[in-house]
């Protein structure tokens, strides 16, 4: 019972009055969710640490076991070790700290996603044939929203940025809009299993549905 | 060139990652390794300073509700522990989901529900253009209707067709969009090498 | 002929890679100074800021963090200095871990250039974890939230936040991000409150975010790189977004190209098996 009923009548509660606080004007209920909503804050900062572990699981038994380029796993736990303490001792103003969110990860972050400007462009060349009326229809907009968004396009044709305001304010604001309104429907579907109780998979996979 | 030291890491690093275009090697490795390390450290940071301003320094004043969220949050860390108390961390986790999900639902329904029939309800049809969006939402709602019975009914095989329709040119836009936002994260990077590093660009 | 397009079928990966670079790198050396055409996005979201009188309070929430800020930087920059050049004051608030540090850089870098003063102009809060749950927060409690700003300095004190109880107060909402930001915004914000919001997202994002404009939630889009550089032309303030459009048009133009010869490419292999 403690084990999964407890958990699930806590989950059935806990959202039960968030979900009322916001239909009913009652201040007892607004106080409770505004509490219980505060303190997710604070239990998503705890969250933000489980990485730490998490890796420090999976590189210290690579270290342990000298498993191929076991070297690199030293040298992740080495600057996850040093930055986290620097950034809890000195804080994340201090000059070493910033020295590195500026310089290493900031760089890394943005040349990581970088890379995608390559990818793209190659997987189009090879991947993107019209084969039917649909895929004639993708590519058709595709085309003309990528030339209607940059000046070369304008300066081709001036109509063409219209186009692209055509395409992105009829066709695609109309079928982005049916899709959020029924994504809308089921995820007020998927929330209202969870808090029931008839959608258990967060306890984990023994206990899901 | 820039004689800055900071630039010089920031551009070995740059380099380091776009090394992959040429082959997967040692040298990426080494940068991806280092981003990790730093990103799991800098969440924790985060972590750290966002629960000590929260919690920790109202609890030190003795306002002592605020020991809950503290104790659910560290119980979140049982999971890395023995079966016997792993369990524990359901608890945290049975709250936040809760909280996600009941967040979800209020919302969702207002202004993403609501709104969004609101707004396609006051459409002036007369207007050409109001009419294909009239046309577009409806048939792409119909598209998403999964009742096998509904579904094969000849009206709602026309309309899910037409639907595809504006669901293609809807993901031919996003593509274009898509681009564009691929390119942007180069030049950024290109910018900085060509302009910060090497001072080629003015 | 499918010799050739047999061969250019198989064609090394690392060739197109060098294609792709050069069509970036080139119009960044030697800009081609191609004509802008701003949308109406972009041109509503510019009116909105531009039309507020001065000393009034923006509400700035973003998720900018490395991997957004190429197309987020740019439109933060700009719409920070069109504030500061107009006497607006803003709330910055970051929802992600790794947004604090872009915002400290630019109230810093931009500090001497429109002498506005820090605590009264323009304030950073700290970052809080929770995603969705935070926006929760700040819609119906936020200054429960937030006590102290990003410095630890106590918020009470600073002219900025003086008469605001709730986040009703704020004159616009503005939100820069990457993700679901925007949903989490316009549920938990702008629905509720009534505020007038702008959407700051990268340009991947901007097809999912026009339905809401269309239906009036959101009184502008900047989109992308291409949305910063239309509200740096619209403001006359020239910075990055400007910078880097010539080298969209010729990677565009590279792009489409090559999707091109794919498809004849294509279409000549499959008639020469049949």
């Amino acid at each position: 019972m403690w084990k999964t009923d407890i958990p699930v009548m806590l989950a059935f509660i806990v959202g039960t009055i968030i979900v009322l606080s916001y239909f009913l004007n009652i201040l007892a209920l607004q106080v409770a969710a505004d509490q219980l909503v505060t303190w997710l804050v604070i239990i998503a900062g705890f969250a933000l640490g489980l990485g730490v572990i998490n890796l420090l699981q999976v590189h210290s038994k690579k270290i342990a076991t000298k498993s191929s380029k076991w070297g690199l796993s030293v040298w992740l736990v080495l600057v996850m070790l040093i930055s986290l303490g620097i950034g809890v001792t000195q804080g994340t103003q201090s000059k070493a700290y910033s020295f590195m969110f500026k310089n290493v990860y900031t760089a890394l972050g943005a040349t990581t996603f970088a890379l995608h400007a390559f990818f793209l462009p190659a997987a189009a060349y090879r991947a993107f044939r019209v084969t039917s009326l649909e895929s004639g229809v993708f590519l058709l907009a595709g085309a003309l929203v990528m030339l209607g968004q940059v000046g070369i396009g304008a300066a081709m044709w001036s109509k063409f940025p219209l186009v692209k305001s055509w395409i992105m304010n009829v066709p695609n604001s109309s079928a982005m809009r049916g899709i959020t309104i029924t994504a809308a429907l089921g995820l007020a579907s998927t929330g209202l299993r969870i808090i029931l109780g008839l959608d258990r998979g967060y306890l984990g996979s023994s206990n899901a549905e | 060139m820039s004689t800055s030291f900071e630039v010089w890491v920031a551009a070995f690093f740059t380099l380091a990652i776009f090394s992959y275009l040429f082959k997967d090697n040692i040298v990426f490795e080494f940068a991806e390794h280092t981003f990790i390390g730093f990103s799991a450290a800098h969440f924790f940071v985060e972590g750290y300073h966002n629960i000590n301003g929260m919690a920790v320094d109202p609890l030190k004043e003795g306002d002592w509700p605020w020991i809950i969220p503290i104790i659910l949050g560290l119980l979140l860390y049982t999971r890395y522990l023995p079966k016997s108390v792993s369990w524990l961390s359901r608890f945290p986790v049975a709250i936040m989901v809760s909280i996600a999900s009941a967040a979800q639902i209020r919302g969702t329904l207002h202004a993403e529900f609501i709104s969004q029939i609101a707004a396609t309800s006051k459409l002036d049809i007369r207007q050409p253009n109001n009419l294909i969006f009239l046309i577009g939402v409806v048939t792409v709602c119909s598209y998403f209707l999964y009742l096998k019975r509904v579904r094969e009914s000849s009206t709602l095989k026309v309309t899910s067709r037409v639907g595809r329709y504006f669901l293609m040119a809807a993901f031919g836009a996003s593509l274009g969009t898509t681009v564009m936002g691929r390119y942007s994260l180069l030049i950024g990077r290109l910018q900085f090498l060509f302009g910060d590093w090497i001072k080629l660009i003015k | 002929m499918a010799g050739l397009f047999r061969k250019l079928d198989k064609m090394d990966d690392r060739i197109l890679y060098v294609l792709i670079g050069l069509s970036v790198l080139l119009p960044l050396i030697k800009p081609m100074q191609l004509p802008l055409s701003p949308s109406s996005m972009s041109v509503d979201a510019f009116e909105a800021v531009d039309s507020m009188p001065a000393g009034s309070r923006i509400f700035l929430i973003t998720e900018i963090g490395p991997t957004l800020s190429a197309e987020l930087l740019p439109q933060l920059v700009a719409i920070h200095r069109h504030a500061m050049s107009k006497g607006l004051r803003i709330i910055y608030t970051p929802t992600s871990p790794v947004s604090s540090p872009f915002l400290v850089d630019i109230v810093d870098d931009w500090q001497q250039e429109y002498s506005y003063e820090y605590g009264k102009d323009v304030v950073i809060l700290p970052f809080r974890a929770g995603d969705e749950s935070l926006v929760v927060q700040i819609g119906q409690n936020f200054r429960g939230l937030y006590d102290e700003d990003y410095y630890e300095d106590d918020l009470e004190g600073m002219e900025i936040m003086q008469g605001i109880s709730d986040i009703g107060d704020v004159d616009l909402v503005i939100s820069l991000g990457g993700g679901e930001l925007y949903r989490w915004v316009v549920r938990h914000i702008q629905a509720p409150k009534k505020l007038p919001t702008i959407i700051g997202c990268t340009a991947v994002m901007t097809t999912f975010v026009v339905p809401f404009y269309s239906s009036g939630q959101f009184v502008g889009i900047i989109s992308g790189l291409g949305g910063s550089a239309d509200y740096e032309f619209l403001a006359n303030l020239p910075g990055a977004g400007v910078s880097g459009m010539d080298a969209q048009s010729l990677g565009h133009v590279v792009l489409l190209i090559l999707i091109l010869l794919g498809n004849i490419s294509g279409l000549v292999l499959r008639r020469e098996s049949v």
